[in-house]
């Protein structure tokens, strides 16, 4: 703590490590995340501004970081009458891989600080991303804003992509704030400007320590208002306001410690500089006052209901490349696919997969018709990461969600489009996924979930069906699935999603596009599509085979399940 | 309602005295206290007094936090009305009935003068000698002479006239009549109404073209739309010339319209609309999703088209805008959001630029408009400043010069003003009236500030404008209320104290329960109100009164059609002679003191949509404003409530009612207005006339064999007549109705696959063995006053009572039941709630004694678990 007259005290001496300081709105308190020594788990702890009283808050819930007050709030049910104190934090506590990431992912969770009436303390998970979510903040209107890493398309498959995304504190409600259309790649340590900017650091993650650049988007317009702030090379963290406006960060411009700073916005740089360590780094400064408290926000989930309801009102209301291809009435189903993390211990042989694999796996929670106006009412198990795919009459996908969402249990979530554009509030009408009241319930347990993989759905198809034609001496269209080391499955695959005629002079486009049935050349010849198939292959397989294949390339065309 | 010097006032009163004199020719507040009190005092017939003034149960509360002040009375100021040279700022003060004149120099109160009772719309005429005043709840216009301070004339015109303008001359004085639906056209020299046009649905402001030509009318409340469609305000459009209605503008997806401003090119007319969303499940606020709000812009001109634009951002809403008006040079409209207390700056030109406007017409196409309607982002556009002002900011006005803007902050009884050169605030113009905030008052600001809610979207005030409804159906999301379920009808916050359940599945016995957790979760998605807030927005909710009722006569008394419709709601017999069982009058479920008996009844209304079949009875005193009607609004007119939604007479029998009668039964319930609670003598008069002379007896069939009872069954009347409050909690349940639900659909389903024979199964003595009383017995063991049609009457299960119903006997219990009482065990329920095949069809949960006594148990003495042992009705 540094006080006013620059007085320097050490508040945790007693730990080997500690960090994130939060004060309470109240000035009075403060949380941070710490170990006692080199080898234990970070957890939590709340202690008064001088030190004393410390109290230890997670306890045997992996490494509890970034905790952060929240309003006061109630949960339901039965009543809301005794409201109290949350705090959220992460923690990789679920054990389980980031999809990208090289570590455990981190998730979101709630805590109440003191105890409710009849169910004392309750620590829930609020974001069940397959990757990690980090770097909470609170937002005025009581919402917490994280970045979450993400599957996404492109050349940022690899590493995944970032978004600011906000939520209910219980991790309901959960939309884009900002993503990554503009300025770096990874956005995060957002803090919440009382001039109503969001003020963050952006890098490519470049830096171990995620230091970057500071950079603002306003709340009158986060997704089309991005402005950069800082010039220079210098590296910036951990920006936090002042309740009159200015900013605190810690920076860094060379090989020298952070330390921190003053940001002088009209210059672009570090202003006065409040303090600096020539050993340590100092970094994370929040100020010890007072601030307002944000709007308390109630959370409906239901802890012990399994289920939630999706409804969207219209599938063609969508802002993501390719939907005004999309023609209305197009779509007539969805496909909801599951995302299983993949846990800490397992067997499975992760770390052999190649880049842009997502260390996750796939399984269908079920298809759910689309009404004529684009409109679809679904049962899905709550608490389930899950992302959603437009189906044609063919059953093929048309759009991929790019991220993965949830339905908390026991809550109803609406949304407005698929990937629409967020400054679009909905169109009042009566839609007829409602009008009719047949919600579709897909709630088999995990157990009967569809899973297609290449190794038990897929391969054993071509060999059954594809290579007494592609094989042997002159395999037709020059497609082998036999010769040489052809009983390797990876072989097969290799050839299905490679450049057709490999080594060729002209080669052509693989056989397979991952994610797209649709644009697959072999689905398009296996359901005589193609202007000139060699030989009328729809009769080859039977329905249900090729819609095994359509499922296999439209969830990702993975070589391993 | 009067006023009394207050140490408060003291403080203007030297300033007056100083100023007064040169200003308004020696007017002084100071005088004219006590003078206009004694003048008011003898005006003091106010019918139905408890009924449209606020009378809390808090008055007279020990706890004077809560007793409302009948001595200093806030302002409440609402309307506004500048004279040309910007000086004279006339304020009008709906709760303190009264005018105050500001001077905008000085900054101060300097003149004030009585109107009638809740003052609302005011203007000036164009010679600025006059200032008219529509006064809401004695439905006049107060012509104040605006020098003097002194009324000239009060002029009768229609319902709760609201804003008011006159034409270029003066001669002629438009006022909109809000719930008459019309406006009245006043002669200003002859004080006389002209005539009225016809509006749309509840107009409110008016608004003149900057060539006095065209006078538009906004108004508040949608116009008569089809079922799970999108309101539609209307726009009309009066030649000023001729007064004729000359078009009607449709402002689609809007609803509680508020100010009406016309651009000063004259090109473009404004109105402050909200754009809800009521017709998407609310599963959530974010992204608009509850309701949006801006502004509605129409292109003037005979077919103009309707483009409209939000205020709002897409992290933050701009609850309730009300009052709007353009600058001087039509460059900026100001927008006053009441639900967040901020005026928006909008920047017009960049509006234009949105609209790609070519010879004053909107150069982009529908879709582009759709697309706008929706976009919360836009207004970082055009939206160039947002300026905090006090609480409850309403009607606004520019000063000629542009200089300034004046707003009427309603809940702080201040003046905001603001400098329109910097867009910033430049203080306030204090109005007088209490410094210190009541629970009421506190209770009334809760009610009108969205902070509540998550993002600011909504307010207690967004869905219950004027603290009555927005004439919305809505489709409520909550645990065991799936998205598509239970569409309902939003209902009033008028003197609704008294008419526990609330909510029309009857789940919050308590408004604080209502307002607390469950608006928490469902609407607000925030904290709520904490519990001091809570007490004060329940408090400041049961405080709201009825309005006066425009369709009684001045005395109370009724014309003949009114007359004759009381005699159809309370009728016994239907005109071809078919006897309507008590638990089917009109009268029965709907009566006084609130018109409702807070029961909850199946009248047939279900529909796919609906979990349950029965719903809360809606109070419906003044139900003449409450449309539309049924539990989900799908009715726009009381009239189809019968015409279209009674096929089986399950809600009243009302089929065999001609057109005639229908109109006389509706004249007289537009009539039904809060009155004391009806005598048990007076209800059992109405309930039980004389027995008609050579009344129909039921035509019984399929009579399997006649039973002689012990002795002659003597009718409810008898019993009433001591057990009057059992008799009525017997009314309230499904057991009044037994015989009527027989003429359902369903019954007459059930009784074909039963294979009941009878033409009807209220024919059937089967059916009846059940669903009436005594129907197997013969015609003489029935007195001529005892129905069968009562369904499970009283003797149905308490035997029947010739021999032991005399006072006399009843006295001594047992004595009673040896002459033939039965008092009941659970098993005697089973004879007819036993499993029944061929009524499993009807959904109904298995018989459950505990569950099912609840919903009848009248009187603990009768208790039927009193007359056996505790563990032989467990499980029953």
């Amino acid at each position: 703590m540094l006080s006013p007259q620059g007085t320097l005290s050490v508040l945790t001496g007693e730990f080997f490590a500690a960090a994130d300081p939060s004060v309470s709105f109240d000035g009075k308190r403060i949380l941070f995340s710490a170990k006692r020594t080199s080898q234990e788990p970070w957890n939590i702890w709340e202690t008064d501004p001088d030190g004393k009283n410390k109290k230890q808050v997670t306890q045997n819930f992996g490494d509890c970081r970034e905790p952060r007050y929240l309003a006061t709030s109630s949960i339901t049910p039965p009543e809301f009458e005794g409201r109290v104190r949350w705090i959220t934090f992460t923690s990789n506590a679920a054990n389980t891989y980031d999809e990208f990431g090289a570590d455990l992912s981190t998730a979101l969770y709630a805590r109440n600080l003191e105890t409710i009436e009849g169910r004392g303390f309750i620590t829930r998970r609020s974001t069940y991303n397959l990757s990690s979510d980090f770097s909470p903040t609170v937002l005025r209107d009581g919402r917490i804003l994280f970045t979450s890493r993400q599957k996404g398309s492109g050349p940022r498959l690899a590493h995944g992509r970032f978004l600011l995304l906000a939520s209910n504190w219980d991790g309901s409600g959960l939309n884009l704030f900002c993503g990554d259309s503009q300025g770096a790649t990874l956005k995060t340590m957002a803090c919440e400007m009382p001039d109503r900017n969001l003020v963050f650091v952006e890098s490519e993650g470049e830096n171990a320590d995620a230091s970057g650049r500071l950079a603002r988007v306003s709340f009158r317009r986060p997704l089309h208002s991005y402005q950069s702030l800082s010039r220079g090379e210098g590296r910036y963290r951990n920006p936090c306001p002042l309740p009159d406006g200015r900013l605190l960060v810690a920076y860094k411009a060379g090989r020298e410690t952070y330390g921190i700073y003053l940001f002088d916005f009209e210059k672009g740089q570090p202003g006065q500089r409040l303090y600096q360590d020539a050993k340590w780094e100092s970094i994370g400064a929040v100020p010890l006052a007072a601030a307002p408290e944000p709007t308390g926000l109630i959370s409906s989930v239901i802890d012990t209901e399994t289920t939630a309801d999706l409804q969207c009102l219209s599938i063609y209301d969508s802002d993501q490349p390719g939907a005004s291809e999309i023609k209305r009435g197009e779509v007539k189903r969805v496909r909801l696919v599951e995302g299983v993390p993949i846990s800490k211990g397992t067997k499975e042989k992760i770390t052999a997969l190649p880049p842009g694999v997502p260390r996750s796996r796939s399984r269908i929670l079920g298809e759910v018709p689309v009404e004529d106006d684009g409109s679809f009412f679904v049962k899905v198990p709550g608490d389930t990461p899950f992302y959603i795919q437009t189906l044609n009459a063919e059953g093929m996908a048309l759009m991929t969600m790019p991220n993965w969402i949830w339905v908390r249990r026991g809550t109803s979530r609406g949304c407005v489009g698929c990937h629409e554009n967020k400054e679009l509030a909905p169109e009042n009408r009566v839609f007829l996924a409602l009008v009719r009241l047949q919600e579709t319930a897909l709630l088999a347990p995990p157990e009967q979930r569809r899973t297609v993989t290449f190794q038990k759905d897929i391969f054993p198809l071509l060999e059954a069906r594809c290579v007494s034609c592609h094989g042997g001496a002159t395999p037709a269209s020059r497609l082998d699935l036999a010769s040489g080391n052809a009983r390797h499955i990876g072989a097969v695959y290799s050839k299905l999603t490679a450049s057709r005629y490999a080594g060729a002079a002209e080669p052509g486009e693989p056989y397979v596009t991952p994610g797209s049935a649709r644009k697959s050349r072999l689905i398009q010849v296996l359901l005589g599509k193609t202007a000139i198939p060699a030989k009328p292959h729809p009769e080859v397989l039977r329905d249900e085979e090729k819609k095994a294949i359509i499922e296999w390339i439209d969830l990702g065309a993975q070589p391993e399940d | 309602m009067t006023l009394k010097p207050d140490p408060g006032w003291i403080f203007f009163l030297s300033i007056t005295a100083v100023v007064g004199g040169a200003l308004l020719s020696g007017f002084s507040v100071n005088s004219a206290q006590p003078a206009l009190q004694a003048q008011r005092e003898p005006a003091a017939p106010e019918p139905q007094s408890t009924a449209n003034h606020r009378v809390s149960k808090y008055r007279g509360d020990k706890r004077a936090d809560y007793a409302v002040p009948e001595d200093d009375q806030y302002k409440s100021p609402i309307q506004l009305a500048l004279s040309k040279d910007g000086r004279r700022l006339a304020v009008v003060c709906e709760n303190t009935d009264e005018v105050l004149i500001v001077d905008t120099g000085l900054k101060k109160v300097v003149g004030h003068v009585e109107v009638g009772d809740h003052p609302f719309g005011v203007t000036l005429s164009p010679d600025e000698t006059r200032l008219y005043v529509g006064n809401r709840r004695d439905n006049t216009v107060s012509v104040v002479d605006f020098s003097s301070l002194k009324v000239l004339q009060t002029i009768p015109v229609g319902a709760d006239p609201h804003q008011l303008k006159t034409d270029a001359s003066g001669r002629t004085l438009f006022v909109a009549n809000m719930r008459n639906n019309n406006i009245s056209v006043l002669d200003t020299e002859t004080f006389s109404e002209v005539k009225r046009l016809s509006s749309g649905t509840t107009p409110f402001g008016l608004a003149l073209s900057p060539d006095a030509r065209t006078l538009y009318v906004s108004h508040q409340l949608s116009s008569p739309v089809p079922f799970r469609t999108p309101p539609v305000l209307e726009l009309t459009v009066i030649d000023v010339k001729t007064k004729l209605v000359t078009g009607r503008r449709r402002l689609f997806s809007t609803v509680v319209g508020q100010d009406v401003a016309v651009s000063p090119d004259g090109r473009f007319v404004v109105v402050a609309v909200e754009l809800p969303k009521n017709l998407l499940p609310e599963t959530q606020v974010y992204q608009g999703w509850m309701v949006t709000y801006g502004f509605a812009i129409v292109e003037a001109g005979p077919r103009g088209r309707v483009a409209y634009f939000l205020i709002d951002e897409p992290n933050l809403y701009f609850a309730d805008p009300y009052g709007m008006a353009f600058s001087p040079d039509g460059r900026v409209l100001y927008i006053s959001s009441s639900g967040v207390n901020y005026v928006s700056v909008v920047n017009m030109e960049k509006v234009y630029g949105l609209l790609k406007i070519q010879d004053g017409k909107f150069g982009i196409l529908d879709d582009t408009i759709r697309l706008y309607s929706r976009h919360l982002a836009l207004s970082s556009e055009y939206v160039e400043a947002r300026i905090p002002t006090g609480n409850n900011p309403k009607d606004l006005v520019v000063s000629p010069d542009g200089h300034w803007v004046y707003v009427a902050n309603r809940l702080a009884d201040t003046i905001q003003v603001i400098d329109a050169r910097s867009n910033q605030s430049a203080g306030v113009i204090d109005l007088g009236g209490p410094k210190t905030d009541t629970a009421l008052r506190r209770g009334e600001r809760l009610f009108n500030y969205s902070t509540i809610s998550f993002q600011k979207q909504l307010s207690c005030n967004t869905c219950h404008p004027e603290y009555h409804l927005d004439g919305l159906l809505y489709d409520i999301v909550g645990p065991g209320d799936g998205m598509g379920q239970n569409l309902v009808d939003n209902r009033t916050m008028r003197a609704i104290a008294e008419t526990g359940p609330f909510k029309w599945s009857g789940k919050n016995p308590t408004l604080a329960r209502q307002d607390g957790p469950r608006a928490a979760q469902l609407f607000f998605r925030s904290h709520g109100f904490d519990k001091n807030q809570l007490q004060e927005i329940v408090h400041f909710v049961e405080s709201i009164p009825l309005k006066r009722n425009q369709f009684v006569n001045g005395d109370g008394t009724l014309n003949e059609f009114q007359e004759a419709g009381k005699l159809h709601y309370e009728r016994s017999w239907t005109v071809d002679g078919r006897y309507i069982p008590v638990g089917n009058r009109c009268i029965a479920c709907h009566l006084p003191p609130h018109f409702t008996d807070q029961k909850m009844h199946d009248v047939g209304t279900k529909t796919y949509s609906d979990v349950e079949s029965v719903f809360d009875t809606p109070q419906i005193a003044n139900v003449f404003d409450d449309g539309p009607y049924l539990h989900d609004g799908r009715c726009y007119s009381l009239e189809e409530i019968w015409t279209v939604n009674n096929p089986d007479d399950l809600h009243g029998a009302t089929n065999d009612m001609d057109k005639r009668m229908l109109n006389e039964l509706i004249e007289y319930i537009k009539t039904v207005s809060a009155r004391g609670p009806m005598s048990d003598e007076e209800l059992l008069n109405t309930l039980f006339p004389p027995p008609r002379k050579g009344a129909a007896v039921l035509p019984l069939e399929d009579l399997a064999q006649i039973t002689v009872p012990p002795a002659r069954y003597v009718g409810n009347k008898v019993c009433a007549g001591c057990h009057i409050s059992q008799f009525k909690t017997w009314l309230g349940t499904k057991h009044a109705r037994t015989y009527v639900m027989l003429q359902s659909q369903m019954a007459k389903t059930v009784a074909k696959e039963a294979g009941i024979k009878a033409a009807n199964p209220q024919y059937s003595a089967f059916c009846l063995n059940c669903h009436g009383t005594a129907s197997d017995v013969p015609v003489e063991y029935r007195f001529p006053e005892f129905r069968i049609e009562e369904g499970v009457s009283c003797e149905h299960c308490h035997g029947p009572g010739e021999k032991y119903a005399s006072k006399e006997i009843m006295k001594d219990k047992q004595k009673a039941i040896s002459m033939g009482l039965r008092l009941l065990t659970p098993q005697d329920c089973l004879n007819c709630h036993k499993p029944k095949p061929s009524h499993t069809k009807l959904g109904r949960p298995p018989f459950d004694f505990e569950a099912f006594w609840k919903k009848i148990v009248h009187g603990t003495q009768l208790d039927p678990r009193k007359a056996i042992k505790s563990e032989e009705y467990k499980g029953m």
